[in-house]
């Protein structure tokens, strides 16, 4: 393996199942871009939830650092928080404009080393872009999902692949696993059946990219 | 002093006391000694734009043919109605692709709202006008052609007037699959904005290690720039731009800016940040060219600003005028002008019948 791969998958942010089963499964997603990769990634498990109550779950954090989102792309369940805190040493307006989702959100100022908090109302499976009106390239995917099992990968500028682990405790569910779905920015949602080779990527009706999917032995 | 020339010993202990002092003085003065006082590090948050990562539609660069095409229609006054004014009018190559005035003249000779910008690697840019309303290139290229006050030429009617000219009318058929049609002008014109490129400053070959591509007082500045005065607070970036809309406090606040265009208190009379690429050649200054010299925009942000409302960012800073004229030789360093030649007009095949 070369070593961009590799350093790609240590780039991976997991989001692991307890591990507590032995009868668990981890699907393997590789995406690779032949042009202009988008920022960040998001693969997730359909129908493998739901969450732990939204109480356990408590609020997803992003910092706003450098002018800069982190992560690129924030997962909460139905009616999950975000607290978006400001360690800039100016300030920031959080804000998201979705006429589609009937989402008109403006968090207001936020001051240096303040914290404000956004409730999520759009449903599973949405994704919701926010941005800040004072430093337009400052870009947050916030994606509402039915299920804990997802990964999210950032994508470096200049590279163009990624590749994702989600492992998933079968045992613990009825839910036969059949489906990952992938998001990313600008392109058309893509849902495939596990194992898949090289499903398309489309954005813009062309194909930029595609999915390879299995499960790992 | 007859004693001193009669022994050896003490000339020779003399010549060097007198060659340490010397050495002092210079490397006080002039700052001689190579360490990082003098030769400041170009931090990682600024640097020389990589063309590789100018943004084209869906991600494909446009072709030599299209760029053409946008530099013949660039210069071409056939794009305003009196067909007296093109975009090179305004954005003049000779004066950083601006026009030397605190606001340009529109169609009829009266005064537009704002200053002209200038074009320096505007390909890298993500907001377009100085309200940041258009999101591209393509979308931007229309305004100043539609505007009334502008060059007034409507929509409907550039591609009637273009067809007149075979060699647009072939050109365009040569240089896009679908011809001739308003969208292929946006994008030729965008096209050929894009290559507006400087990367070739004293401040870049100095980023690239040639040690005395700037001067001592354009290092000195460049040392101010990225610290005491944290110009690069917004000032960042390979073009040295945050793409942000800050309110800088200017004199006159009755401008909306971006408030316009996005609802918000921090955007009132908050207007995008310039580059600085080739910012010597595009006075006057800032979005109402109020501001006549690099020299008293610097005297403006030693102050922390005119007036109020305005960014929290601005604070007095507090730097001595040679502070200040160090930091003015620095910004002369990102100037390397970009060199286009004008084309010679396509001819008409006949005005009859064109609008």
């Amino acid at each position: 393996m070369s070593r961009v791969p590799l350093l790609l998958l240590s780039l991976v942010v997991f989001h692991l199942a307890p591990a507590s089963s032995a009868a668990a499964a981890t699907i393997e997603a590789t995406v690779r871009f032949t042009r202009a990769a988008p920022p960040a990634v998001l693969l997730w498990l359909p129908g493998t939830g739901p969450w732990k109550p939204a109480a356990e779950v408590g609020p997803t954090t992003v910092e706003q650092l450098a002018e800069t989102f982190t992560p690129t792309i924030a997962v909460v369940p139905p009616g999950g928080k975000v607290a978006f805190h400001n360690g800039d040493p100016q300030q920031h307006n959080v804000f998201a404009l979705d006429a589609t989702l009937g989402i008109d959100t403006d968090l207001g100022l936020g001051a240096p080393d303040s914290t404000l908090m956004l409730t999520t109302s759009w449903p599973a499976g949405s994704v919701v872009k926010h941005g800040c009106k004072i430093h337009p390239q400052m870009q947050l995917w916030i994606a509402v999902l039915d299920t804990p099992f997802y990964a999210v990968s950032d994508i470096p500028d200049g590279t163009l692949e990624a590749v994702m682990r989600v492992t998933y405790p079968s045992s613990t569910t009825a839910v036969p696993l059949t489906s990952v779905t992938l998001w990313a920015p600008r392109c058309e949602t893509l849902t495939v059946k596990i194992p898949s080779e090289l499903t398309p990527i489309i954005r813009k009706g062309k194909t930029v990219g595609t999915l390879s999917v299995r499960e790992l032995p | 002093m007859a004693g001193v020339h009669g022994d050896p010993a003490k000339l020779t202990s003399m010549r060097w006391q007198t060659a340490i002092v010397i050495v002092g003085v210079a490397v006080a003065v002039f700052g001689l000694t190579g360490g990082d006082d003098s030769y400041p590090v170009v931090p990682a948050t600024l640097g020389t734009p990589d063309p590789t990562r100018i943004r084209w539609p869906d991600d494909e660069p446009a072709t030599a043919a299209q760029i053409e095409l946008g530099r013949h229609l660039f210069f071409d006054p056939r794009l305003s109605a009196s067909k007296t004014i093109s975009c090179a009018s305004c954005h003049d190559p000779d004066q950083g692709f601006s026009d030397g005035m605190a606001k340009g003249l529109g169609a009829s000779g009266e005064r537009l709202a704002r200053n002209t910008p200038g074009l320096s690697n505007v390909g890298f840019g993500t907001l377009f006008f100085w309200d940041g309303r258009a999101d591209s290139l393509e979308q931007q290229a229309l305004g100043p052609i539609t505007n009334l006050q502008e060059m007034a030429l409507p929509s409907e009617a550039i591609v009637p007037r273009l067809q007149t000219v075979p060699g647009y009318r072939d050109g365009f058929a040569r240089a896009y699959d679908d011809g001739l049609n308003l969208t292929n002008v946006t994008r030729a014109l965008a096209a050929f904005e894009r290559t507006l490129i400087s990367r070739d400053s004293p401040f870049d070959r100095y980023a690239a290690g040639e040690r005395e591509a700037l001067s001592p007082e354009a290092r000195r500045g460049l040392s101010l720039f990225v610290g005491e005065a944290n110009c690069i607070a917004c000032h960042r970036g390979p073009n040295f731009t945050n793409d942000a809309f800050h309110n800088v406090g200017l004199a006159d606040q009755r401008d909306p800016g971006r408030s316009a265009i996005v609802a918000g208190a921090s955007l009132q009379a908050a207007f995008k940040t310039p580059s600085l690429r080739n910012v010597a050649l595009t006075a006057p200054y800032f979005h109402d060219g109020s501001i006549q010299t690099l020299e008293e925009v610097i005297r403006m942000y030693e102050k922390g600003g005119l007036a109020h409302p305005r960014d929290p960012l601005l604070k007095p800073i507090g730097l001595t005028a040679s502070e200040q004229r160090d930091l003015v030789a620095f910004l002369h360093g990102l100037t390397s002008p970009i060199t286009v030649t004008r084309p010679p007009a396509f001819p008409d095949a006949t005005m009859q019948g064109a609008p």
